[in-house]
């Protein structure tokens, strides 16, 4: 059985940390260097990456079975847009499915105004959410998303109750990220970032 | 005649009948009665695209049961994933039909449905590429997995 990614939050992290050393003012790398460390970097994750495709409607899609996992990027992308598809598609391997994995999975990437119009709710929930997870990861700040998103497993925490207190603030994040685009704003903001790391260090080491 | 392509033959004799009009039904919708019908042309136009070489005739001929060799299981499913009538129950179906085990429980099949719901969304050109790398996933799942059947 499979998930969407092998490794997604592994590889979400590393994505996000790839793009964020390529943005710094002293080493800024171009568009077309970004997107091709994105994908050597998810090729070694044990993504298959296809950047040839002739799509119409799609900008790209993820299919995953045990055959593998694999992004198929359309050939009319520029460097910036392959580099968004690919952030959005391990964003939506971060949110996937949290129940039993699936035999064989997809996701889609429409292209701006050429998403069908009667989509399914969750699915429209899922994009919306995977579109901020994708502006993390862009940022390379994965942790301007809420922590339960790329990192289920909290930690041991300094006893039971602060684990609790711990869990109940992940999963009240999570769900005011989920609802508000207002929320989303406030969490990706670096002081906000940096309170939560921080209240997570001290409920969440061990004692 | 080797001995094992008798024993191919003989099985391929005994249900072909069988597959080719269940492959019809899903051709022209009929399959829990959803989807559209395609024509024989057009299907064989699609199999080409998906690297088969069926011709129309064979199309015919293999719904009809009048086919003497064998249709692959590669070809099953690239004729199932063709047709507008495919759900996840349909293509259990005509696999077990041609002696395949489709391994997947209720939310592997439920999961299908969604993405064949997807799927049929896309244009047509969209349709051909993920319906082509869509194949290959299918073929590759592995025919044991130790899950239970739903």
């Amino acid at each position: 059985m499979v998930s969407l990614v092998p490794q997604a939050e592994a590889t979400a992290a590393n994505l996000a940390r790839v793009l964020r050393l390529h943005a710094l003012p002293s080493a800024s790398w171009a568009p077309r260097q970004r997107a091709v460390a994105a994908r050597r970097l998810l090729e070694e994750l044990g993504v298959h990456c296809d950047e040839t495709a002739a799509l119409h409607d799609l900008k790209g899609f993820l299919l995953s079975s045990e055959r593998g996992s694999e992004m198929v990027v359309s050939r009319d992308l520029n460097d910036e847009e392959r580099l968004e598809v690919y952030a959005h598609l391990i964003a939506h391997a971060l949110l996937g499915p949290d129940g039993p994995e699936l035999a064989l999975a997809a996701r889609f990437e429409y292209v701006p105004g050429r998403a069908p119009g009667e989509r399914p709710a969750h699915e429209l929930r899922e994009e919306l959410l995977a579109d901020a997870v994708a502006r993390a990861i862009l940022a390379g700040r994965l942790e301007a998303a809420p922590r339960l998103i790329y990192c289920r497993d909290l930690g041991p925490g300094r006893g039971r109750f602060s684990r609790a207190v711990l869990r109940g603030l992940h999963r009240g994040s999570l769900a005011l990220y989920r609802r508000s685009r207002s929320y989303q704003r406030l969490r990706s903001l670096p002081v906000v970032t940096a309170l939560t790391e921080r209240v997570h260090s001290f409920l969440g080491s061990a004692a | 005649m080797t001995d094992r392509d008798e024993v191919q033959v003989a099985r391929w004799s005994a249900i072909k009948s069988r597959v080719g009009a269940s492959l019809r039904e899903l051709r022209q919708g009929e399959c829990h009665g959803a989807g559209a019908a395609r024509s024989q042309a057009r299907l064989a136009g699609e199999l080409e695209e998906l690297g088969y070489h069926v011709t129309q005739s064979m199309v015919s001929r293999y719904e009809q049961g009048l086919l003497d060799a064998p249709l692959t299981l590669e070809r099953i499913v690239g004729w199932a994933l063709c047709c507008e009538a495919l759900s996840s129950q349909a293509f259990k179906e005509v696999l077990a039909l041609a002696g395949y085990y489709l391994p997947w429980n209720g939310a592997d099949l439920t999961a299908f449905d969604d993405l064949l719901r997807s799927y049929r969304r896309l244009s047509l050109a969209d349709q051909v590429v993920v319906r082509g790398r869509l194949l290959w996933h299918i073929l590759g799942i592995a025919p044991w997995s130790g899950k239970s059947d739903g």
